[in-house]
């Protein structure tokens, strides 16, 4: 890339000030969740109510994952039934129920992964990665510049790309990302710095935590 | 080569086509399935360690009752002896 393409490319501007509040649940929400879930602990029937909520932002995020849709409503049944054989022993943390299954959601694209020794896919909605990166043109990006927000997407580390799709995609906190990754929540915010380190090599991005 | 792939979809998934996947039932067939499973495997462990209980505690009580045999013939052959020697 020369050095003209490259300055160019940093006249575009990758927004993600918008993106900087994590999905919040209410008091209230988070109280009726805890009644679903203490519900669904003494009868398995109720678990329905819970199957049924979080059915579709699980799905996307294994989609996400995988690239592949009959693999992703294998992987995604096997994640409900996981947490329904196991739900006795989740207990609130002050974290939504939903980071308990994305935890196991993601534990189970990984077995995926190691079992098959596939490489990785992250499959991205091309309206979002839009919504992130024209909020502040006028102008539309040029697939080359497509192309090189891609290819830099690819050079992360997969550690790292896991931190930025659940952060921007899933709008998840720290503290959701650092429980359903099994990591620090300094370290998740250390993985993605370096991941927008990155991009700003590339585009102009502003992002302020 | 990259680690990863990147990419890009044309449309997010819609909620209905994502409905279609939607199989509660199948999930509650596999978990009625694994749990009787595990209650089968539950009462084997259980009854494998009552047999074993029952194994020990009779070879325990057969080697008891040996000793407590072998004891008596001790001192009814000891008491032969004395008797035998005070005659």
């Amino acid at each position: 890339m020369t050095k003209t393409h490259n300055a160019a490319y940093k006249n575009k501007t990758i927004d993600l000030t918008n993106l900087n509040t994590a999905r919040h649940m209410t008091e209230q929400e988070i109280d009726y969740e805890n009644r679903l879930v203490n519900e669904a602990k003494r009868s398995p029937k109720a678990f329905g109510k819970l199957y049924d909520r979080y059915f579709e932002g699980i799905f996307n995020f294994i989609l996400r994952r995988t690239d592949d849709e009959i693999l992703t409503a294998d992987l995604c049944s096997q994640t409900f039934l996981k947490a329904l054989q196991n739900l006795k022993k989740y207990e609130y943390r002050g974290l939504p129920f939903s980071a308990w299954l994305f935890r196991i959601a993601s534990n189970e694209v990984n077995k995926h992964y190691n079992k098959k020794k596939k490489k990785r896919v992250y499959s991205l909605e091309e309206e979002r990665v839009f919504q992130i990166i024209e909020s502040n043109d006028e102008h539309d990006f040029s697939e080359a510049q497509i192309e090189l927000l891609i290819k830099t997407l690819k050079d992360l580390p997969t550690d790292v790309m896991e931190v930025l799709e659940l952060r921007f995609f899933e709008d998840r906190s720290f503290k959701e990302i650092s429980f359903i990754l099994n990591i620090g929540e300094s370290g998740a915010k250390m993985r993605l710095y370096r991941a927008l380190e990155k991009l700003k090599k590339h585009f102009k991005v502003n992002w302020d935590e | 080569m990259g680690r990863h792939d990147i990419r890009l979809r044309r449309k997010r998934m819609t909620s209905r086509r994502i409905e279609s996947h939607k199989n509660y039932y199948e999930v509650m067939r596999r978990h009625q399935k694994t749990s009787r499973l595990k209650k089968v495997f539950k009462l084997l462990i259980l009854l494998i360690f009552f047999l074993a209980l029952i194994f020990f505690s009779y070879s325990l009580l057969t080697k008891v009752s040996e000793a407590d045999q072998s004891q008596e013939e001790n001192t009814s052959y000891r008491v032969k002896i004395k008797t035998e020697q005070q005659v």
